[in-house]
């Protein structure tokens, strides 16, 4: 149970894997990085009202042993760019099935969010962390998932291909954060991130995120599966979503206590 | 007191076969557990090209280039041999030429093999659960529980307690559930053979129905475990019933709460929410009655223990009458990130804390009993600094005996905590609590007192810690829980290491140790329970 004391991550998780693009892509490339890099947070985290979707993951550590998560995920948006709800209920592993997370995430503070404990019918208030931690014990860092505010970072246009945009992005403050820089290599009609790359102060990658594939859904592409890798281990973690919906009109007031208590099922499944 | 019985006359054939069934779980369980790590050794040195493969690719980047290099496109190259994987550009979209950028990247053949565990991660994981074929319309199924083992002997020497195990047990647990849009069912049931006491338990913690009645009104009916509260395990206005027993012997934290036969009715009122929870026959906590752990009744004035003829404790307990049953409330609601309740509690005691009547030689000793109750608190809990602060209150009305006089009675009491906690570093967090309880009429108290000496004092202080450390992919977690009475001067402390060992396999080794400059203090009463313990959990 300990292990997910920070799985309310996991509601995040909605925002980057229920993610859709904007589809109006400009005829003409852009220039401005930091435009490319708000139009992918963007389109990444604030796509669609509301979306639902299941979560697999698989954790391979660098022994080889794996193990797997599975939870599903509601998300609304309260504010395009601003604050959203999140309500995440974990099936797997099986030591922490049912276990809840409620999340109010919010653009300018830290976000709220509190953690169900179904044994002991617990509503716990968690409080902010680190963000560039284990995300419920996988290769994700809560930063991947819930999104990193663009602001945070200085942009760079590298180089434009015919079907990318590559980004390269400094941290302005060296607090709180691991990388020296990292790369963003973004689908220039999508605006989807193929790929991220952290690099550390010695130049060296260690860290790699990858989007695997991209279903459309609801005439929305929508990534489908991601993997990071751990490239100093070798171990990584493989996100797969199905069961993706968007715009269903999930009302706000499901975002509440008796919800992590008794999930609606209405909107689960 | 216990709900649980024993229901057949083999399970009483004795300690020493029981705790032989528990010790044979936990060396069953630690044989699988190394013979599973063996068995991971040999799956990894047969399957090296998994891991070659995966170092391979990633040799390339995190060696020598520069970022920007390694990202340089990958092109033609790249895209053929997506095409081959089974992560296909044509998967994605309408246009897949235009997403083939997006598609690219799984150049790593060990991670294209393990794509395909998703496709029918569901048949695998089928024993656990089923859905209902009519999709939204129709219920769901899952089944899950634990297979687990239970040491903690004792490691002080204890004159009241024979038994030398706090507790020898294994345990199954089952759950399920059916689940449907507007009403599901579950049950969480556990049987556990019990070598501490030489029985056989069957506690059923969970049995309800849940009917959903639109978004304003929901009710759970049946049997249940219940909290609320701001405080870390320390309860003000939660008069649920708890499990002492469970919680000092290294018994999973859930077990701290034990169930109770209710009806919870919740009502939503935009940011209001309404619980009223009615408990018709009054559930009790299962106390600590001096059978598997000792503890100082001040009727006989010393630590009473298994060797005791008065144990364990059997308190009188109330008629089985309407009116004796309890009924808990709140009231709650949030402005910004500020959470604010107000609760309510009318019933008993859930302790037996008072007398049938005042010991009198010329008749037989008196009962414990319990006495009537009265709760109303209020809680704030908010972030602050980073971390979270929570303030709780709650006035004990102990109406019949408000003028503290009657020694039999125990006398009414204000609660209150403050509570912070926050990450001071990645993934450690820290946790402190302060604790008041202060008893009113404490002059009249002392006045009329049974046991003058062993009175609690006007004001007791409490003080907590509870630090966390996860480590190794959150799969090592280090814990440790202080209880400290700086007026009692007695301290419980918690240390628990939880290792997930592989996936469905965790093991506990933890202590609870008490210690107290008197015998007869909330801690120092139960020094002679100290113990350690090894617990392993399969979970299914």
């Amino acid at each position: 149970m300990k292990t997910l004391n920070k799985i309310w991550l996991a509601a995040a998780a909605a925002a980057i894997l229920l993610s859709t693009p904007s589809m109006s892509a400009e005829a003409g490339d852009l220039k401005d990085a930091s435009q490319i890099v708000k139009r992918t947070n963007e389109a990444q985290y604030y796509a669609a009202n509301d979306g639902r979707a299941l979560i697999r993951m698989k954790i391979v550590d660098s022994k080889g042993r794996s193990q797997r998560r599975q939870f599903s995920v509601l998300r609304r948006d309260l504010k395009d760019g601003g604050d959203q709800n999140y309500l995440v209920v974990f099936d797997q592993p099986a030591d922490v099935r049912n276990t809840a997370f409620l999340v109010k995430k919010h653009a300018s503070k830290d976000d709220d969010r509190w953690l169900y404990l179904p044994g002991l019918d617990l509503v716990k208030r968690i409080a902010a962390s680190d963000e560039r931690t284990s995300f419920v014990g996988t290769h994700f860092f809560y930063e991947d998932i819930s999104g990193r505010h663009p602001d945070e970072d200085k942009h760079e246009l590298v180089e434009t291909t015919d079907t990318e945009y590559l980004v390269k992005s400094t941290p302005k403050s060296s607090k709180g954060v691991e990388f020296a820089h990292y790369t963003l290599r973004i689908n220039k009609k999508t605006f989807l991130p193929s790929q991220i790359e952290y690099v550390n102060a010695q130049g060296k990658a260690y860290r790699r995120i990858e989007t695997a594939k991209v279903d459309t859904v609801q005439g929305k592409p929508t990534i489908t599966r991601l993997k990071v890798s751990d490239l100093e281990s070798g171990g990584y973690t493989l996100s797969d979503v199905s069961n993706v919906s968007y715009d269903l009109g999930i009302p706000d007031d499901i975002f509440v206590e008796t919800s992590l208590r008794n999930p609606p099922q209405k909107w689960l499944r | 007191m216990k709900p649980t019985i024993c229901t057949t006359k083999q399970c009483h054939r004795g300690g020493g076969s029981l705790r032989c069934i528990a010790m044979a779980a936990l060396v069953f369980a630690a044989l699988a557990l190394a013979s599973s790590a063996l068995g991971q050794v040999d799956q990894v040195s047969a399957a090296p090209n998994v891991e070659e493969g995966a170092g391979e690719s990633d040799a390339g980047p995190s060696t020598k280039s520069p970022p920007e290099a390694s990202a340089d496109p990958r092109s033609e190259e790249a895209l053929e041999s997506d095409a081959e994987g089974p992560v296909n550009a044509a998967d994605a979209a309408d246009s897949p030429e235009e997403l083939a950028g997006d598609v690219e990247p799984t150049e790593q053949s060990g991670g294209d093999e393990d794509w395909g565990e998703f496709d029918d991660w569901d048949e695998e994981e089928g024993g656990g659960e089923g859905e209902g074929s009519s999709g939204a319309r129709g219920w769901g199924f899952q089944l899950g529980g634990f297979v687990e083992g239970l040491v903690a002997p004792r490691v002080v020497r204890s004159s009241a307690s024979a038994n030398e195990f706090a507790a020898a047990e294994a345990r199954f647990r089952l759950n399920l559930d059916a689940t449907h849009e507007i009403a599901s069912a579950r049950f969480r049931g556990d049987v556990y053979a019990d070598g501490a006491d030489s029985r056989v338990w069957f506690d059923i913690r969970d049995a309800s129905i849940f009917v959903r009645g639109g978004t304003w009104f929901n009710m759970r009916f049946g049997r249940q475990v219940l909290t609320w509260g701001t405080g870390d395990f320390l309860f003000l206005n939660d008069l649920f019933p708890k499990d002492f027993n469970s919680f000092f012997i290294g018994r999973a934290d859930e077990y701290l709460k034990a169930p109770s036969n209710s009806v919870q009715t919740t009502f939503m009122m935009k940011k209001v929410g309404l619980d009223l929870i009615w408990t018709p026959i009054f559930e009790p906590d299962r106390f600590i009655n001096g059978e598997r752990l000792s503890f100082f009744n001040p009727l006989l004035g010393q630590i009473q223990g298994d060797r005791s003829e008065f144990s364990p404790i059997q308190p009188l307990f109330p008629d089985k009458r309407l009116r004796n049953g309890s009924i808990h409330g709140r009231l709650y609601g949030s402005a910004g990130p500020v959470e604010l309740a107000a609760y309510g509690y009318v019933g008993f005691w859930p302790q037996p804390i008072a007398l049938t009547a005042i010991p009198d030689p010329a008749n037989p000793p008196p009962d414990l009993t319990y006495a009537r109750l009265a709760v109303y608190g209020a809680s704030v809990r908010a972030p602050l600094g980073g971390g979270l602060i929570n303030v709780e209150g709650a006035f004990y009305d102990s109406f019949d005996d408000r003028l503290g006089t009657d020694p039999t009675t125990p006398n009414s009491q204000f609660r209150g905590l403050v509570g912070y906690e926050r990450e001071l570093f990645p993934k450690f967090q820290m946790g402190l609590q302060y604790y008041l309880e202060y008893t009113l009429k404490h002059d009249e108290l002392l006045a009329n007192s049974l046991w003058r000496e062993y009175e609690q004092h006007e004001f007791r202080h409490l003080i907590t810690l509870r630090l966390t450390q996860f480590l190794v992919m959150d799969n090592l977690e280090l814990s440790l829980f202080v209880f400290f009475s700086p007026d009692e001067l007695d301290t419980y402390i918690r240390p628990r290491i939880t290792y997930k060992i592989i996936e469905p396999l965790a093991i506990v080794v933890g202590a609870n140790l008490m210690f107290g400059r008197d015998d007869y203090t909330f801690f120092g009463q139960l020094q002679e329970n100290t113990n350690v313990y090894a617990r392993l959990r399969y979970s299914f």
